[in-house]
């Protein structure tokens, strides 16, 4: 999707769509099997999957006391997958143009620099993770769970760093407070589309069924 | 011992990168303008990167190095004594040969760029490996620095060596040339005859060139030699 407001708004609604119910959720499931680009994203960088790993375990723990972690799964499976189409296609910058569209050059600006930095450090964070593994796999050294207390900390420092650096760039390029994000956004056909069936889905997911084939009749 | 890319093309965003021929031991010089693709040949080479279409071969190489162009990247000790070590080597010669003489503790990254990527070669260039990989080695370096990494690249010429590069002065005697035009890798052959079509040759090696000048090799030595011949 090529316009972020839309793709926000669309999250946002099939979230919505997708926890309140399975129904919500398979439909919700549906937009991001037939109107994403999920399976290309997800070959791309395939990492964020590892959100599931806490799900499944609460569902284990949801199964052996007995609740009900079918509903559990489904909805917050879905959740989780429009979550992670939501970073994946999301493009630099777009985050603090949104903002600033949204609420203003002060105070927009402002949350969507906060937002910017903290996307920001999640993909420095990706690229150092894949550079360690490769030095590692350069210099012979298996990178197995003793490898993980010297990567942790030096992934901590390399961030440290990172947030003075940003935090210099500012200070040299005069930011105080707000400023300016010339937001033009690229829209298409497909993503009015796209968004309009996201919104009709939210509708339809808390709509009760059987009233739908009422009304259409 | 031999390193083949058979027709294999890498997608980098909008751009696609083309490589086709056979590395064998020696010094092969990769010339290319900035982002033609010479890091992209080197993660290659290096098995870091998997190229979208074609195949590359192997065979007999056994160990393969590749030095980054960004020294940081190499990392994964916290001093500077067991960055040394995870190479498996003897950390005051080392330190010794990179002119870090007694700052085992120190953290890498208390270092300059420049003395980073000098440690960083010093320990990539002071084992013997099939195939080396060394891409931008002259980045950050001082000009006496840059010498003494031609020399330590000279040392290796039994293995694949591949030196991928925008620098035009200060370089190794090397074997083979190649360049990429555009985005696609050309041989253009083995030295001193490919020199004539190196387009981006120094200034002073083409005019040399141009005058029917060929410097047997393109170290600073040779081309000073080759320049003594002019007679008027």
């Amino acid at each position: 999707m090529q316009d972020p407001r839309l793709r926000l708004l669309s999250v946002v609604v099939l979230s919505i769509a997708a926890f309140s119910g399975i129904f919500g959720a398979v439909l919700a499931f549906l937009w991001w099997l037939f109107c994403s680009e999920r399976p290309i994203l997800l070959k791309r960088s395939w990492w964020p999957t590892f959100a599931f790993l806490p799900l499944a375990l609460v569902t284990i723990a949801l199964w052996v006391t007995g609740e009900d972690w079918f509903s559990y799964v489904v909805r917050l499976g879905v959740v989780l997958l429009i979550a992670i189409y939501a970073y994946q296609d999301q493009k630099p910058g777009e985050f603090i143009k949104i903002c600033a569209w949204a609420f203003g050059p002060k105070r927009g600006f402002d949350m969507g620099l906060a937002g910017e930095m903290g996307f920001g450090s999640i993909r420095f964070l990706e690229d150092e993770v894949r550079r360690v593994r490769q030095a590692f796999l350069l210099k012979g050294i298996p990178s197995g769970t003793r490898s993980i207390l010297p990567i942790s900390a030096g992934l901590v420092f390399a961030l440290l760093r990172r947030a003075e650096e940003q935090a210099d760039l500012l200070l040299v390029r005069g930011y105080e407070r707000g400023g300016i994000a010339c937001a033009k956004f690229p829209s298409s056909r497909m993503d009015v589309f796209a968004s309009g069936i996201a919104v009709f889905f939210l509708i339809l997911g808390f709509l009760p069924v059987r009233e739908f084939f009422i009304l259409i009749q | 011992m031999e390193l083949a890319f058979e027709g294999v093309n890498i997608r980098r965003g909008s751009i696609d990168i083309r490589i086709s021929g056979r590395f064998v031991p020696g010094i092969h010089l990769v010339s290319g303008m900035v982002g033609s693709g010479k890091s992209t040949i080197a993660a290659v080479a290096a098995g870091l990167l998997a190229p979208t279409g074609g195949h590359i071969k192997k065979s007999g190489v056994n160990t393969t190095m590749l030095s980054f162009q960004f020294p940081e990247w190499a990392l994964t000790e916290k001093t500077l004594g067991e960055e040394v070590s995870s190479y498996g080597l003897e950390v005051a010669g080392i330190l010794a040969r990179a002119g870090l003489s007694g700052r085992e503790g120190d953290d890498p990254l208390s270092l300059s760029r420049g003395e980073l990527k000098k440690l960083n070669l010093a320990c990539v260039l002071a084992k013997a490996w099939d195939l080396l990989v060394l891409d931008e080695p002259f980045g950050a370096l001082d000009c006496e620095g840059k010498r003494e990494v031609c020399r330590w690249i000279e040392s290796k010429r039994s293995s694949i060596v591949i030196l991928c590069t925008h620098e035009q002065h200060i370089l190794p005697r090397i074997d083979a040339l190649w360049e990429f035009q555009g985005h696609q890798l050309v041989f253009r052959g083995l030295v001193p005859g490919a020199l004539a079509d190196w387009t981006l040759a120094a200034p002073g090696l083409k005019a040399l060139v141009a005058r029917g000048i060929i410097p047997a090799n393109i170290s600073e030595r040779d081309l000073r030699e080759a320049a003594c011949r002019i007679r008027d």
